[in-house]
């Protein structure tokens, strides 16, 4: 690797890109950089940078001198377009390279520091002493300045990713409430909790996750509402994380939660940043992720799972209504056509005569058993949700016409499945996705086969056991250390003022008591204006 | 040993799987069974003959109507020693399994209930956990073939149509409203006995006149009509006779169960009162160590048609009216019971369980003697009918203008 290095931007076109590799070793293990200490000799710096960057055409290195420093020799790496060059030429170059000279020499000072003090334009500064910190600075998009005669770099922060702006909620809308959406952008993330809870005690603890993405990961919590303990334990469990890269939010997930084999959601995930902040004020913690839109909130109940914002905002009779409506749906999703197999094919003196009349009618002609039947048109709806999902919109409408009215209406024509049975079927997949959480709809509509099978072996009696194994197991489920069954189980009276109905805002005076411990005083009680009360 | 644990815990849920699905029954298996007909058949034997929805006749699957042309049900007969004998001779020609819970009608036809006892023929019944209790008990007097090949088109089946008009017997009276539950309690009960509502298929008033078919003009229907009547009184387990109208209308207001209309005479023709709801108080009293039995039926009416003579302004107009309704109730009431206690010397009204419950130790001591000692029973009745108001007019149409 050659020393020579041209004034200007240069890039090294006759790098790997071109043909031989300049180095035979394949990688460079963080430890052994953090070894390799920022040396005196420019020349040196670069030579080894250029060594371990390798073949990447992005990397920028240039070379410039300070005029007030009598032609000190500094050189500057970058990423391209990971930095904002503008600003690199506004707040580094020119100040360092032409306008020092109009400034004055302040007197013999170190080097460093008369340029860190008197001439760099960047607000935010980094102080560098080996390769390992150069490196993780430069690959998350720092301008890294490096100064002839100095043991010590500075990584200037002047981050300029190409990102989506803030844009509507897609996934989780709203006909009431603020529309905006998180970004894959953790500090614009960050930055739309932050302008909600304007205190102080909303702290955003950053962490380093990956070996080889080095994720940012922001564990966010408001002090003196939240449990210590909790926090200690979120940042217990993340720092176990020995993983390679973490793309998504899902992956810290299944990292960190209780129990690894649960099919429950056993955190939150959402994109809007006012679920978040009331997830906060209830002394919950967020885990931001940099890079997706999805942010995770712990620790989470079954019942957070059937709940929105837009409950929280719209009068609280209707949204009890709706959610004692989805508490139906959330059981309907799971069991609706298990039960409908069960009593079609075992327990047919249940079903009310007239009822039964029409049933029978519709079975007349079909070639499958109820079982069989069931399977094939749960099947053939979960293909056509998947192909909704997956195909580009513009051939989705398709996908719903032939998909929805021609196979369905045929099917039924064609004597191969009941209508009953499509009701049925449609109905529960209506309820699966009347949960506002999409995950948790999954999980439901995975449960369903067992159930669907249990029926079909057992009539009621298997139902009724596949569901007491749900419950069984959701009685066990515990995330950080919050009962996920509560507020039933264990029972919390307070609790219930949240849960099948919505309380009016001003009843809810507390916070739930198994997440919040301590901290549980919302609001002072009982200070409501009435007729013949001065207040 | 984690082996040994794993094989143990897999033998352990195949085991599950080896009773799975024994009871498994798919519903195009099943024969939907509407009504079920018990008659005297050949040799002292039972037939049963069991009427069958035919589903594929009542589709309606992608919207077209019932298969036109097929009948919505079909009958199947047998006979056997047994109605469970007969059933499963049935089992030869019919191509499903019968289903009992859909049952709303049960029928005996008048000669069986005559010969067996009605104990023996409900037996299946009251086993099978398939029957709906709810289901109706008539006694037929016509032929069970006239009456489950009955036309009738405002019914999917003739059994349905038995059903129907029990379902709305409040708005006429004059037959028995018993569901098979309260017909197996009758027949178990100690001194009381069952009724069940009497059912004849007549010739309907309606005639074709002849050259209407020769002009291919819809025919009147329907031709014949299945009419509830009376009441069949039984006596220990056997039909021992009928209640005409009249006396049926007398058992419903002791059962208060009575509907439809009280005709009283006013002036010189008759004025209905439509009856809302009545309710009897059967109570014991003791004469000389004897039961004797009171009776105090309120009955609550409105005023459906008057004679066109008499003006209803004042609260004495209503008060004849009301007397002269609570004498037609007395009138009923006691040609019932002089029928049923004296004629039939059978407990119709559950007097017995009221002596029992007011007095189990003198219900011991006359239990044995009980349906001998019917005729000579004391029993007074008392009725009050209140006249509550005269509909939309006051005045007979001829005052009106």
């Amino acid at each position: 690797m050659s020393g020579f290095f041209r004034f200007g931007k240069t890039r090294d076109k006759e790098g790997p890109v071109s043909g031989s590799p300049p180095e035979e070793r394949p990688d460079f293990r963080e430890d052994e950089l953090a070894r390799v200490p920022v040396v005196r000799d420019l020349d040196q710096n670069l030579a080894r940078l250029r060594e371990i960057i390798g073949a990447s055409y992005d990397a920028v290195f240039r070379r410039f001198r300070v005029a007030l420093l009598d032609g000190l020799p500094c050189a500057i790496i970058f990423l391209d377009n990971m930095v904002n060059t503008a600003d690199v030429q506004d707040t580094v170059l020119r100040p360092l390279m032409f306008e020092s000279t109009l400034a004055g020499h302040p007197g013999g000072r170190d080097p460093l520091q008369v340029i860190r003090d008197y001439l760099l334009g960047v607000p935010e500064t980094m102080a560098i002493r080996n390769l390992a910190e150069l490196f993780t600075y430069l690959m998350s998009g720092c301008v890294i300045l490096m100064i002839q005669g100095e043991e010590m770099a500075l990584a200037l922060s002047l981050k300029a990713y190409p990102q989506r702006p803030v844009g509507t909620s897609e996934i989780e809308p709203a006909v009431r409430g603020p529309r905006e959406a998180f970004t894959e952008n953790i500090a614009v993330n960050t930055s739309l909790v932050r302008k909600r809870l304007k205190t102080p005690n909303l702290t955003a603890e950053s962490l380093t996750l990956g070996t080889v993405s080095r994720t940012t990961v922001v564990v966010m919590y408001v002090r003196g509402l939240v449990d210590p303990k909790l926090v200690a334990e979120v940042k217990k469990r993340l720092t176990r994380i020995k993983i390679d890269a973490i793309l998504e939010s899902g992956y810290l997930e299944e990292l960190i939660q209780d129990n690894p084999y649960s099919p429950f959601p056993q955190l939150g995930n959402t994109e809007r940043p006012d679920r978040i902040a009331a997830a906060l004020l209830e002394g919950r913690v967020a885990l931001f992720t940099d890079g997706t839109p999805t942010v995770l909130w712990l620790p989470v109940r079954f019942t957070d799972l059937i709940q929105v914002p837009e409950d929280y905002y719209q009068n609280y009779y209707f949204a009890s209504a709706i959610r004692i409506l989805r508490f139906f749906a959330f059981w309907m999703a799971i069991a609706l056509p298990s039960f409908y197999i069960a009593v079609i094919t075992y327990h047919q003196e249940m079903i009310p005569t007239r009822i039964f009349e029409s049933i029978a009618a519709s079975r007349e002609g079909i070639p499958f058993p109820t079982v069989v039947e069931a399977l094939l048109l749960e099947a053939a709806t979960e293909m056509l949700r998947e192909a909704g999902i997956r195909l580009p919109v513009l051939v989705g409408q398709a996908v719903s016409i032939v998909g929805a009215l021609i196979l369905g209406q045929v099917a039924v024509t064609a004597s191969l499945v009941s209508p009953q049975m499509v009701i049925v079927v449609a109905l529960a997949l209506m309820a699966s996705f009347m949960l506002p959480t999409y995950n948790t709809g999954l999980t439901l509509r995975l449960l369903r086969f067992p159930l669907m099978i249990m029926a079909a072996l057992w009539g009621l009696f298997g139902l009724m056991g596949g569901l007491f194994l749900i419950l069984m197991h959701m009685l066990s489920l515990r995330s950080f250390g919050a009962a996920y069954y509560g507020p039933f189980a264990p029972f919390e009276p307070s609790g219930m003022k949240d849960t099948f109905v919505r309380a009016p805002w001003w009843a809810m005076t507390l916070r739930p008591r198994q997440i919040a411990k301590e901290n549980v005083r919302r609001q002072q009680p009982d200070w409501l204006a009435r007729p013949g009360r001065d207040n | 040993m984690l082996f040994r644990l794993l094989a143990l815990s897999l033998a352990l849920v195949l085991m599950l799987f080896t009773g799975g699905c024994w009871d498994q029954r798919e519903v195009e298996t099943l024969g939907l069974v509407d009504g079920m007909a018990l008659e005297r058949g050949a040799h002292g034997q039972i037939k049963v003959t069991l009427q069958i929805l035919n589903s594929r006749a009542i589709s309606h699957s992608a919207g077209a109507g019932p298969v036109q042309g097929i009948k919505a049900y079909q009958n199947f007969s047998a006979q056997g020693q047994t109605v469970d004998h007969a059933l499963t001779m049935l089992n030869r020609i019919i191509p499903r399994r019968p289903f009992y819970s859909s049952l709303r009608l049960v029928v005996v036809s008048e000669d069986l209930a005559r010969e067996r006892d009605l104990r023996e023929l409900l037996d299946f019944l009251t086993r099978s956990r398939e029957v709906r209790r709810n289901a109706w008990f008539v006694v037929s007097r016509s032929p069970i073939s006239r009456l489950f090949d009955e036309n009738t088109p405002l019914s999917m089946t003739p059994s349905s149509q038995v059903e129907a008009i029990m379902h709305k017997s409040e708005l006429s009276g004059f037959y028995a409203v018993t569901p098979l539950s309260d017909v197996i309690k009758g027949v178990a009960a100690q001194g009381s006995s069952p009724v069940a509502a009497g059912l004849v298929v007549i010739r309907s008033a309606f005639q074709a006149p002849p050259d209407m078919e020769a002009r291919h003009v819809m025919l009147p229907e329907p031709f014949q009509s299945i009419v509830l009547s009376g009441a069949a009184v039984f006596r220990e387990g056997h039909l021992a006779g009928w209640l005409n109208e009249e006396e049926s209308n007398g058992l419903l207001w002791v059962q208060g169960k009575r509907g439809g209309a009280i005709e009283v005479p006013t002036g010189n023709s008759m004025t209905s009162l439509n009856l809302l709801h009545s309710r009897a108080a059967v109570k014991m009293g003791k004469t000389g160590g004897q039961p004797s039995i009171f009776v105090r039926i309120d009955a609550e009416t409105v005023v459906g048609e008057t004679d066109s003579t008499i003006t209803l302004t004042k609260d004495t107009d209503y008060t004849e009216l009301e007397q002269g309704a609570g004498r037609i109730v007395q009138k009923e009431v006691g040609a019932a019971l002089s029928k049923a206690l004296a004629g039939y010397r059978s407990d119709i009204f559950g007097f017995s369980q009221v002596v029992h419950r007011s007095d189990p130790k003198l219900w011991k001591t006359i239990k044995d003697t009980w349906s001998d000692q019917l005729p000579q029973l004391p029993v007074s009745v008392e009725a009050h009918v209140k006249v509550t108001t005269s509909g939309l007019t006051s005045k007979p149409l001829l005052d009106l203008h």
